[in-house]
């Protein structure tokens, strides 16, 4: 696999992670995860859990958004 | 087992903690004691336990995202149910039980919000790591204080969007609209912030182990 494709498929993962993948992105994520299956992991998941449960209690939302 | 015999999740209090009336710190008091590998066993008073302890947490997660009431109670079940068929996949090396059942709960609300959409469910992805202790980050071995302070190092813009994904469960069409970004932006940017969140936990993690 070639750099731009792990670039990619780390873009995308990070993408799964955060629920925003397209359904060509989907696609494609299969396609590359074939390439790299050694390397999956749960990195962006875990990361993503901790994060939100980390804003459970610590960070406020933007002033413009709790108005609306 | 019939979870929905005992989850009362319409209780007032949990609605209170959701909604963040009661202080956050409560709704997430009963964490990280080791109750999965109990539940792994089939330990119905285990499942209880579990409910009771990590209840409040999964129903922030899911009201973040599930406004209308009895979706958000259908979707909880259907967490807790996940978790009793899967919490023999949990490895305490790997992380903490509340990151465990954290995850689930995220998926499963996510998943909710992109049916809204018409989007396929992301569960369905073929290859998806089933093995969830499949993972270079030992997030058990970093504290939530030590986390915050490592990702205030992203830009201030990612931190932004940050808080509107994670904190306040919008989807990234929301969060453009909000932001008043093009959302190829928003996705880029925030896909961006999470690769590099996870290089600042394993720079941190490589000089934890070195001291």
């Amino acid at each position: 696999m070639n750099a731009d494709s792990k670039n990619r498929f780390e873009e995308l993962d990070a993408g799964r992670a955060l629920g925003d993948l397209s359904t060509e992105e989907m696609s494609e994520w299969e396609i590359l995860s074939r390439e790299t299956k050694a390397k999956q992991s749960m990195d962006f998941d875990w990361l993503a859990a901790e994060i939100e449960i980390n804003h459970l209690r610590t960070v406020h939302s933007p002033v413009r958004l709790r108005v609306v | 087992m019939h979870l929905r015999n005992f989850i009362l999740f319409s209780e007032i209090r949990s609605f209170e903690l959701a909604l963040g009336i009661m202080p956050p710190a409560e709704s997430l008091g009963a964490a990280d004691t080791l109750i999965l590998p109990l539940v792994a066993k089939g330990d119905e008073n285990a499942m209880k336990q579990c409910i009771e302890a990590y209840g409040p947490l999964v129903w922030s997660i899911v009201c973040r995202r599930i406004s209308h009431r009895e979706e958000a109670e259908e979707t909880c079940q259907d967490i807790f149910t996940e978790i009793w068929r899967v919490a023999d996949r949990f490895d305490s090396e790997m992380s903490k039980e509340s990151t465990f059942i954290g995850m689930i709960a995220r998926r499963r609300s996510i998943d909710w919000q992109r049916k809204q959409n018409r989007l396929p469910s992301l569960s369905s992805l073929e290859g998806l790591p089933e093995n969830t202790g499949s993972s270079t980050l030992a997030m058990h071995s970093i504290d939530r204080a030590e986390l915050w302070a490592m990702l205030q190092k992203l830009p201030s813009d990612t931190l932004e969007l940050f808080s509107l994904h994670f904190e306040k469960g919008l989807t990234h069409e929301q969060i453009a609209d909000h932001t008043e970004t093009p959302l190829g932006t928003v996705k880029t940017k925030l896909r961006r912030g999470l690769i590099e969140a996870r290089k600042l936990v394993r720079e941190f993690s490589n000089l934890k182990g070195a001291g």
